[in-house]
């Protein structure tokens, strides 16, 4: 699979009213399609920042970025419909059910068996039985384990997870990660993953530290 | 096809919600209001249309207020291939001492031209028939409210002036019955030989010749009669303008403005239940965004959600406006007899399009906000511009033009809307100074009082909004409240400000010395009598008044008709000059005119403006040189035109008076004797005058109620809105509080003390926005003199503002007891 996000010597900044607020400059690295990638660091050193640009939703103040699929270069846009995104907040839609969750994406792209579907990939995450539950009647592990499931049922090229485990205890964290790296070796889904938990980050083909001075590729 | 349904789904989700629920309401009201509105009116306007097919009575009518010379009468038969004359007038006719004013049709003997006459002989309409032609000389055949009135038999003799007539027949249908309008009179029929009918004079007698002619003999008699009698009103069944469709018009354009009120609150229920809605939303097409949709994908879903909800609202409200149009075509039944409602289908077409539209516009500002929305808000705060002034200056901009589309007036309508604009200006200024003022004072002053002022200040722009939603529906249900209370109050006042207790309509000048003699004899005393001439206005400035005018208006409708022309060297005790320059006596030039400040304003007249009457056939110009206006004390008796008395001298019309007596409860009894003397004198008891302002007034309520019923429920969906929209700022501060060791009690306080604030500025707003329109509007508008009740003001607004905060509270308290529980879910 010839996928690729390539950031060659990107700067970020914000500007507020109370002055700027640099995050990184001159930072180059490439996420290879197929693989598992987590970029670990301190807390406001712009690790969200960096997955931002990464999957095409903000362009950087400095510096280039391509996004590369099936060998062609596409543009942010193109990409995002080759993406999944998998949240700290699970972002899971209040008024569907775990079962109307999964099958939004492939509603949303026209596919007339989004259900049947849906119901194999609740059958993944074991949570058959809870297909009818709204996101309220589920705990937070339930809906993270939902939330995978919608972001890897389409098969992207790369699912992007933003500190998927950040609100999870420790032995939902890891049951969250196995889910993740499983579906990821499965559907050949490359992953992106920021995270504080050395655990998760462990499990990454790659890891990438990023601290005020500068971006380290630590695996 | 999974787009659409993936709409429709979000929509029935979004509608289990409050806010879903309250949008979908607000905008059932509104099609249910404006759909019934439109529904009635097509019904109406089908009536008039077939109407006029129906009961025109012949081809083409020429109506007047003098009879034609023999050389146009002879002109206007050869061109027409049959022809009747007829003359209407308002006559006395009496019967074993009872004396009853009715309307005598005196027909010649072509009549009835086309269609045919329905006669009775008996009251109970169970003998009935149909005849072609009208009654014989000698006889004189009575309406059946007449006939009940005077308890006539057939074959009484009946008395007009010193001469009797048999009573041959009740006559129940005329095929002309057109041309009467909605006039209520007792009606009379009688054929032209049997009255010498030109020692009949009243102002208010008109000639009409009903044709039969092909269409080439219309238009030819059309250019004749516009050339050559300016002074005469024709209709034809092809040209189509019923008597009644210029005054439905009206009734029309009054609802018209009626609806831009209920638009504009429907547009703040709308926008405040949409705050939630749009944070919903944002976050809804992040997660899509999230998916790989693009942002004009997520834009056009969320259009077909909002259509979705439209479609539904008006499957609810239309099926609902045919049931209420059913009801209220009953109501208007005793308007336009035999009107019945109907389906119209592009009446409800050309309606949903205009609400389409509007409620469409109402959406762009969230359109524009939603297309802001970005996937990184669902990784880190993100934040959105505000489109506070591009809602407030959206939502003002589509009230404007769907006001300007609706109303007739453009004054009322820039009034109403000036009066509203001030008002949110004075709210928004009030806001900033009252919670500035209120923060600084908190800062020396620590407290949940200033604790409250510090965070209304934090939240200025989402609190702004929320006081200039409810400032302007308190505005707006207490104008109407207020107007419904001072219509009801002058029209009440209007009638006890009559002198005397005998209303003198109509009086020959030869008849004068007869009325005062029997005033005398009678111990009656005359408390006014004033002279006039009947005239009618032809031009402006030497244009035909129909091209002068294009705005319709109640003036303009009884222009077209003879009016009473007044003279007097002085402004009259009960008149004061509103503009311009009154005449002296001395002035040799006698073409001048004063007309009343109000017919100016309607008729859109000048000073220095050309105006020409015809005065008994013959046409005389005036200078429009003043203005006056009625001024209480000085009897009710006041006229629109007024000229020098110099110009009698010089014209010589024929002299009318009206005026009004005080009679002793014996002299009423002796009444019959002076009218049956003198037929066409002109007599309307005080009493009877009540009735009919009662019956108006009735109507008046009615239509005020059922529209104050309107703005009331529009009002509790603007404050549920409010309420609802603001339900999660209130719970999230709840919620911290409380978890900071703030007692359940204070926050209930601090909540009071939030609404108590909000109401207050609201209030101050609300009656400064009543008082203004009051000032700007009455007077212009209804000539009626505003005069502020402040007690009746700050006391309704006090039980609106009470009950607002009331409900408010009561709602606060009830977020209290889930507040921490869900601040901890959240």
């Amino acid at each position: 699979m010839d996928h690729q996000i390539k950031l060659e010597d990107v700067g970020h900044y914000f500007d507020t009213p109370h002055g700027r607020i640099s995050l990184f400059d001159t930072l180059s690295l490439t996420f290879s399609g197929g693989s598992t990638h987590a970029i670990v660091g301190p807390s406001g050193v712009g690790k969200s920042s960096l997955l931002s640009l990464a999957a095409g939703l903000e362009l950087p103040r400095l510096g280039e970025i391509t996004f590369t699929c099936d060998g062609q270069q596409m543009s942010p846009v193109k990409l995002r419909q080759r993406s999944g995104f998998v949240f700290q907040q699970f972002h899971l839609m209040q008024e569907l059910d775990a079962l109307g969750n999964i099958a939004l994406p492939l509603r949303l792209n026209g596919n007339k068996q989004a259900y049947d579907i849906a119901r194999k990939w609740l059958k993944k995450i074991n949570l058959e039985d809870r297909a009818n539950h709204k996101p309220t009647q589920l705990s937070g592990g339930e809906q993270q384990r939902v939330a995978i499931a919608r972001a890897f049922v389409s098969s992207p090229a790369f699912i992007f997870a933003d500190e998927p485990t950040g609100n999870l205890d420790e032995a939902t964290s890891s049951n969250v990660t196995d889910l993740m790296f499983e579906f990821a070796k499965d559907t050949g889904s490359a992953l992106i993953i920021v995270t504080h938990s050395s655990a998760l980050a462990e499990r990454a083909d790659n890891i990438f530290a990023l601290s005020e001075a500068h971006l380290e590729k630590i695996k | 096809m999974s787009w659409i349904t993936l709409a429709f789904d979000n929509f029935l989700n979004d509608s289990k919600s409050s806010d879903g629920r309250l949008v979908l309401l607000t905008q059932i009201t509104l099609i249910l209001f404006l759909a019934t509105l439109s529904l009635t009116s097509a019904s109406v306007q089908q009536y008039l249309d077939d109407n006029l097919n129906n009961m025109l009575g012949a081809d083409i009518s020429v109506s007047g207020p003098r009879p034609l010379s023999s050389r146009d009468e002879n002109l206007l038969s050869d061109k027409a291939a049959d022809f009747a004359k007829i003359q209407l007038t308002p006559l006395a006719i009496s019967l074993r001492g009872e004396t009853i004013p009715v309307q005598l049709k005196i027909a010649d003997d072509n009549y009835p031209l086309q269609g045919s006459l329905k006669i009775g002989m008996a009251q109970d309409q169970t003998i009935q028939k149909t005849i072609g032609h009208g009654p014989p000389p000698g006889e004189i055949w009575l309406g059946p409210r007449a006939s009940s009135k005077i308890d006539a038999n057939i074959g009484d003799r009946i008395a007009i002036g010193e001469e009797t007539f048999r009573f041959g027949a009740i006559i129940y249908h005329e095929p002309d019955r057109l041309m009467e309008g909605h006039s209520v009179s007792m009606r009379a029929l009688m054929n032209s030989k049997s009255l010498s009918i030109d020692d009949v004079k009243s102002s208010k007698t008109l000639y009409r010749y009903l044709l039969t002619a092909t269409s080439e003999q219309q238009e030819s008699i059309e250019r004749w009669a516009s050339e050559k009698l300016s002074d005469f009103t024709l209709l034809t069944k092809a040209s189509g303008s019923h008597p009644l469709a210029l005054f439905w018009q009206r009734t029309e354009n009054f609802l018209g403005l009626a609806s831009v009120i209920l638009f504009f609150l429907a547009a703040i229920a709308i926008d405040m239940a949409n705050r939630r809605y749009l944070e919903r939303q944002k976050q809804r097409l992040a997660v899509y965004l999230s998916f790989g949709q693009t942002l004009a994908a997520c834009l056009r879903l969320s259009l077909l959600q909002w259509l979705s909800g439209f479609l539904l609202s008006f499957m609810i409200a239309i099926g609902l406006a045919y049931v209420a149009q059913y009801f209220l075509i009953g109501q208007l039944a005793d308007q336009f007899p035999g009107i019945t409602s109907g389906w119209h289908p592009a009446t409800i077409a050309k309606t949903t399009g205009l609400i389409f539209l509007l409620l469409l516009a109402f959406q762009i500002p969230m359109l524009w906000q939603l297309s802001r929305t970005s996937l990184v808000s669902l990784i880190r705060a993100v934040e959105y511009p505000s489109a506070q002034l591009l809602r407030l200056f959206w939502g003002f901009a589509s009230i404007s033009l769907l006001a300007a589309y609706y109303s007739d007036n453009f004054l009322l309508t820039g009034l109403t809307l000036g009066a509203l604009g001030a008002a949110l200006l004075l709210m928004a200024i009030l806001s900033w100074i009252i919670l500035t003022a209120g923060e600084f004072w908190g800062r020396r002053y620590p407290g949940l009082l200033s604790f409250n002022f510090f965070i209304m200040k934090q939240r200025l722009l989402s609190k702004s909004s929320q006081i200039l939603g409810l400032g302007l529906c308190s505005l707006l249900l207490l104008f109407t409240l207020m107007l419904m209370k001072d219509i009801g109050a002058t029209m009440e006042g209007y009638t006890r400000a009559n002198n005397g207790n005998l209303m003198v309509a109509e009086l020959q000048a030869q008849d004068k010395p007869a009325l005062e003699n029997w005033a005398q004899e009678n111990e009656s005393e005359i408390r006014q009598l004033r002279p006039y001439a009947a005239a009618k206005l032809s031009e402006i400035n030497g244009l035909p008044i129909d091209e002068a005018i294009s705005t319709p208006s109640e003036t303009l409708a009884t222009v077209k008709n003879s009016i009473r022309l007044h003279w007097s060297n002085t402004i009259p005790s009960n008149n004061q000059l509103v503009g311009g320059k009154w005449w002296s006596e001395k002035e040799s030039n006698w073409n001048q005119i004063s007309a009343e400040d109000e017919v100016m304003t309607d008729l859109g007249l000048n000073y220095g403006d050309q105006l020409t009457f015809m005065i008994d056939g013959k046409a005389t110009q005036f200078k429009l040189v003043a203005s006056h206006a009625f001024k209480p004390g000085g009897g009710s008796v006041t006229f629109w035109f007024q000229i020098p008395e110099r110009a009698i001298e010089a014209i010589k019309p024929d002299v009318f008076y009206m005026g009004s007596i005080e009679l002793p409860d014996a002299a009423w009894n002796e009444l019959g004797s002076l009218w049956q003397k003198h037929p066409s004198l002109s007599l309307v008891p005080l009493k009877e005058l009540t009735q009919r302002f009662d019956d108006t007034l009735a109507m008046v309520t009615k239509l005020v109620v059922g529209y104050a019923t309107m703005v009331l429920i529009m009002t509790a969906l603007v404050i549920a809105a409010s309420m609802k929209g603001f339900e999660a700022e209130d719970r999230q501060k709840n919620g911290l509080l409380m978890s900071m060791g703030v007692t359940k009690k204070s926050c209930v306080k601090l909540a009071l003390y939030d609404w108590l604030t909000v109401s207050l500025i609201a209030g101050i707003g609300a009656i400064s926005g009543t008082w203004l329109a009051g000032l700007l509007i009455y007077q212009s508008q209804f000539s009626m003199i505003y005069e502020p009740d402040p007690i009746w003001l700050v006391s309704t607004m006090l039980a609106i503002g009470v009950t607002v905060c009331g409900i408010g509270v009561i709602y606060s308290r009830k977020s209290l007891s889930t507040s921490i529980k869900d601040l901890l879910s959240e």
